[in-house]
């Protein structure tokens, strides 16, 4: 391989793309040995001009089962704490994903606009909320639900377990018992309809 | 996997209702139809008969294989038909691997079911000799990618394969069975092609072949095996109650659904002809 | 089991004009078809068809691991499970998984893991699920070369491809790629595996008689095969990119 590469060259498993003074290797996507740079997949080769970084796409990108920052996710609320709450997130812009999952903490501060007092006013455990991917870290993410669309989707009373309808802008009435609760609700809370992909 | 559950109940159930009020389904189809068929027949070497059979995005590859047994006492001159079924982890995220669970029990039980009370496979000519041999023909189902509706496909599948089936035809000698030189076709044995015919039902709506989003968020489903004239078997699954009124109605639909799929996949074409080889 | 038809082999393996039973040369590999992306619920997968072999693979993860406790703290781990078909083998076989289905499945999670890096996935599981439909002969040399493919269509990280060919002696003389009459009937077979990024075997197994200058020969054949099949693999990869490469250039 003389040629140099350019960006949208098809490159496979463990082809080699040039020496390490050429490129900077994108870690997932790359690897180096003794000063060379091969793939560790097959795709699309891109190039950062600016950071001259190289990595390479897969055909799974769409269907790629690592959040980044600003990926929508769908997940159901854990556990409350104090000032955050923790929730495990199945769905990474509307892909579903069975078998795994990935976990993910909102902060107090990050919920809404408005000032939140305690976090009981906008989530309960076994909620399911849409939220915003803010921060990677390891093995766990940050995330925030500042937005129209971000929040709660859909969640039960809890007192007799029956889906809770909307009567206010945070404010949701059971129907069957009548009791009242409060969230931060998505503004088409219990009324989204998607077509998710497996 | 609960929470998945409920997440794809909550949300896309939503989506996929809206779609059936207004008559369409989430991959366009109407109502009454079903996904393409695609068959192909006699793809493995090492089987006696086998089908590679996809409905949509649903996969299975089934073989036939025969063996020669003693008959069961109470039917001392009657063959034996086994169907079975795995639910390979390769095929969907949804399928755990081990013994065979409920759902890949139930595939092979409702497609046996709908082949044995058809008097599909005429298990008196699979009788070598009475009270001592007759043949045990094995119809194994492997679903290689799972999107819904495997019984249906299955049990097109399971009739593909048996027609294109050549099974080597035995004799009784005193030592025991042995082969004529002859093959029987799988046509030889078969009389009637009854068709599993499965609809969804999502709140109080009712439609034909459902694919893997609606199987999920459906409150159950109803397969109803038909030949030309009879019912076969019919199977509720799910936690739901159907009223007499749509049994009525679906019983009917099952009728003019199969009338429809003969006409469209014309099995008999996959018949394996001995003479003319 | 009583079948009215016995599995026979023949006396000799080679025809009297010194071509194999097929037809084959000597050093000739059956015919091979790979493709990827054949089952689309998996995260990845591959079907090959190498002679009357027909053998579908497909790669989930990373996800949990179930059983927890195989998780480990400071890597990912693979997990193959290699089944055959009930009708893939002239006597039915049982549904159960055998002895043999375990030895393998090991022997290809042993071949592949070297290419990987496990160790950017602690606590989760790749599994790899492989399933032969139809077998006959080097059905572990197939599902190893099309397990590798299935990783790479799943864009799992590898050092390189994996590529695996069995070279074995029947009739006295050394012959690549055995089918399944002749890896019955002959008297040696050596299945090898190479990983390319360092160009070494990561699978070696024989059965069978032969001299030490017999087996530098055939390590040599087997050389030649596998770069020969390796060529396929990267073909089958990349013909999947050359349609999503029209799309991106658009």
């Amino acid at each position: 391989m003389k040629e140099t590469l350019k960006n949208n060259d098809i490159v496979l498993t463990g082809q080699y793309l040039g020496v390490v003074e050429e490129f900077l290797p994108e870690k997932n996507s790359t690897f180096v040995k003794e000063g060379k740079i091969y793939a560790t997949k097959a795709g699309l080769v891109k190039i950062d001009d600016e950071k001259r970084e190289i990595e390479i796409l897969t055909h799974q990108e769409k269907d790629r089962k690592v959040p980044v920052v600003g990926d929508i996710v769908i997940g159901t609320i854990l556990f409350l704490r104090r000032y955050s709450v923790g929730l495990n997130f199945y769905t990474i812009n509307k892909k579903l994903h069975f078998n795994s999952y990935f976990f993910g903490n909102i902060h107090v501060s990050q919920i809404s606009n408005r000032y939140i007092e305690k976090i009981n006013d906008a989530f309960q455990i076994t909620d399911i909320i849409r939220a915003k991917v803010s921060e990677e870290k390891t093995n766990e993410y940050d995330l925030s639900t500042v937005g129209k669309y971000l929040g709660v989707i859909h969640t039960d009373c809890s007192i007799c377990g029956t889906a809770l309808d909307k009567v206010g802008f945070d404010k949701l009435r059971c129907p069957m018992c009548g009791n009242m609760e409060s969230r931060k609700l998505a503004a088409d809370y219990r009324d989204v309809s998607y077509n998710l992909r497996y | 996997m609960m929470d998945v559950k409920r997440i794809i109940s909550k949300i896309e159930k939503g989506y996929i209702k809206n779609n059936l009020k207004k008559e369409q389904r989430v991959d366009g189809r109407g109502l009454w139809d079903y996904r393409d068929f695609e068959i192909k027949t006699g793809i493995i070497t090492a089987a006696e008969g086998s089908c590679d059979i996809s409905l949509g995005g649903t996969r299975i590859m089934i073989g036939v294989k025969y063996d020669v047994g003693t008959p069961f006492p109470d039917t001392p001159d009657e063959g034996v038909c086994t169907v079975m079924a795995e639910l390979l982890p390769l095929a969907s995220p949804l399928f755990e691997r081990g013994p065979p669970d409920e759902e890949s029990i139930e595939l092979a039980r409702v497609v046996d079911r709908g082949i044995r009370h058809a008097d599909c496979v005429q298990t008196k000519k699979l009788c070598i000799q009475k009270d001592e041999a007759v043949y045990i023909i094995f119809i194994d189902m492997y679903v290689i990618n799972h999107s819904g509706n495997m019984i249906d496909c299955g049990a097109v599948g399971s009739l593909a394969a048996l027609l294109s089936a050549k099974i080597p035809q035995g004799k009784w000698t005193e030592n025991g069975p042995e082969w004529t030189g002859e093959y029987i076709s799988g046509k030889d044995i078969i009389n009637e092609l009854p068709l599993a015919i499965t609809f969804g039902k999502i709140d109080d709506m009712l439609f034909l072949d459902p694919n893997l989003a609606e199987e999920l968020v459906s409150d159950g489903r109803i397969t109803i095996s038909v030949t030309k004239d009879q019912i076969t078997s019919i199977q509720k699954s799910g936690s739901t109650t159907f009223e007499i009124d749509e049994i009525k109605m679906l019983s009917k639909k099952a009728f003019e659904a199969a009338d429809k799929l003969r006409e469209d996949l014309n099995l008999w074409q996959y018949a394996e002809n001995i003479e003319e080889e | 089991m009583t079948l009215l038809i016995q599995d026979e082999y023949p006396k000799k393996l080679f025809r009297e004009d010194g071509k194999r039973l097929d037809g084959r040369e000597k050093l000739d590999l059956r015919p091979i078809k790979m493709e990827v992306d054949v089952i689309k619920n998996a995260d990845g997968s591959a079907y090959i068809e190498w002679g009357n072999n027909k053998i579908f693979a497909s790669v989930y993860g990373p996800r949990e691991v179930h059983p927890h406790h195989l998780a480990k703290p400071d890597k990912g781990i693979l997990r193959v499970f290699y089944r055959m078909a009930t009708f893939s083998v002239f006597d039915r076989k049982r549904p159960a998984p055998g002895r043999r289905e375990k030895e393998i499945s090991m022997i290809i999670s042993d071949c592949l893991e070297p290419v990987l890096f496990l160790e950017l996935y602690p606590g989760t599981s790749f599994e790899v699920f492989i399933e032969v439909v139809d077998a006959d002969g080097g059905t572990r040399c197939a599902s190893t070369t099309v397990a590798a493919l299935a990783l790479a269509d799943a864009g799992v990280p590898m050092r390189s491809l994996v590529t695996s060919c069995a070279v074995g002696k029947i009739d006295g003389e050394l012959v690549t790629d055995l089918s399944g009459i002749e890896d019955k009937a002959g008297e040696a077979d050596l299945p090898t595996a190479m990983t390319w990024f360092n160009d070494e075997l990561s699978l070696l197994q024989f059965d069978g008689q032969i001299t030490q200058s017999e087996l530098e020969e055939s390590l040599e054949m087997a050389q030649d095969a596998l770069e020969q099949i390796y060529e396929m693999q990267l073909d089958a990869l990349k013909r999947k990119y050359i349609n999503i490469q029209e799309e991106a250039e658009d």
